[in-house]
């Protein structure tokens, strides 16, 4: 199995799942549809042999972001599609919009006589994504940047945790002063 | 099979970004819903996010 044909599935599965994003009524399913697409670009990553960003990918998008998103929509009640629908006409527009930016931008791709036509892309070459150089050069080059990284995210947990619990010492105080 | 499909350039990452970005510009002109269309500019971005990664091999 080599990674053309893997790419070919990985680009069907994303398109695929992209149309599914922007049609679908329920927006938990639009939801649901763009973690499986956030999946397919990680796995596209890893082809392009860029490992930690499709593990961070997977973390922080696929991971964070849409369980974000989900946990919106859960609490808001936007289950139900219950907004109005935009018409008919609106929809027309919206798609020829896109679709002539999409046609636009092809034939201008097809038709250019561009350097990079048949570039092959060998990513076996590539060896700055691969966790083992990336933590090398972290860890040498850059430690004071991911010392003070570090440094930075702690104050912010620090921080979200005081801000969490402050309103409630406030509401205790008033009512003992009572 | 190696000949079957042949090597994979970077203009088959140009066209599967152009794709996906242009699917999230109708889906945000397309859709009503709020978070939606969030949704959608995540997918534009992650479509462009594609992109850089392909042009840095």
């Amino acid at each position: 199995m080599n990674s053309a044909l893997l790419f070919y599935i990985l680009a069907f599965i994303s398109i695929v799942c992209a149309l599914l994003v922007i049609t679908s009524k329920n927006p938990i399913h639009s939801c649901l549809f763009l973690v499986l697409t956030m999946f397919s670009i990680s796995a596209n990553y890893f082809l392009l042999n860029a490992q930690f960003l499709g593990i961070v990918q997977l973390i922080v998008y696929a991971g964070a972001i849409m369980v974000l998103f989900l946990f919106t929509l859960m609490m808001l009640n936007l289950n139900v599609d219950s907004e109005p629908k935009s018409t008919l006409l609106k929809k027309i527009i919206g798609v020829f919009s896109g679709g002539t930016l999409l046609l636009v931008l092809t034939v201008f791709l097809v038709k250019s006589n561009n350097p990079t036509e048949n570039t092959l892309l060998i990513p076996s070459q590539n060896q700055t994504g691969l966790i083992k150089n990336l933590g090398n050069v972290l860890l040498t080059n850059y430690v004071f940047p991911f010392e003070v990284i570090s440094i930075l995210i702690i104050t912010a947990l620090v921080g979200t945790v005081v801000l969490a619990t402050k309103d409630k010492k406030e509401i205790v105080n008033v009512n003992i002063e009572d | 099979m190696d000949e079957a499909f042949g090597q994979i350039t970077i203009n088959h990452y140009i066209y599967l970004s152009l794709v996906l970005f242009c699917l999230g510009i109708i889906g945000v002109l397309t859709r009503r819903n709020a978070i939606v269309i969030f949704m959608c500019i995540e997918l534009m971005l992650n479509a462009v996010n594609l992109l850089m990664v392909a042009f840095s091999n």
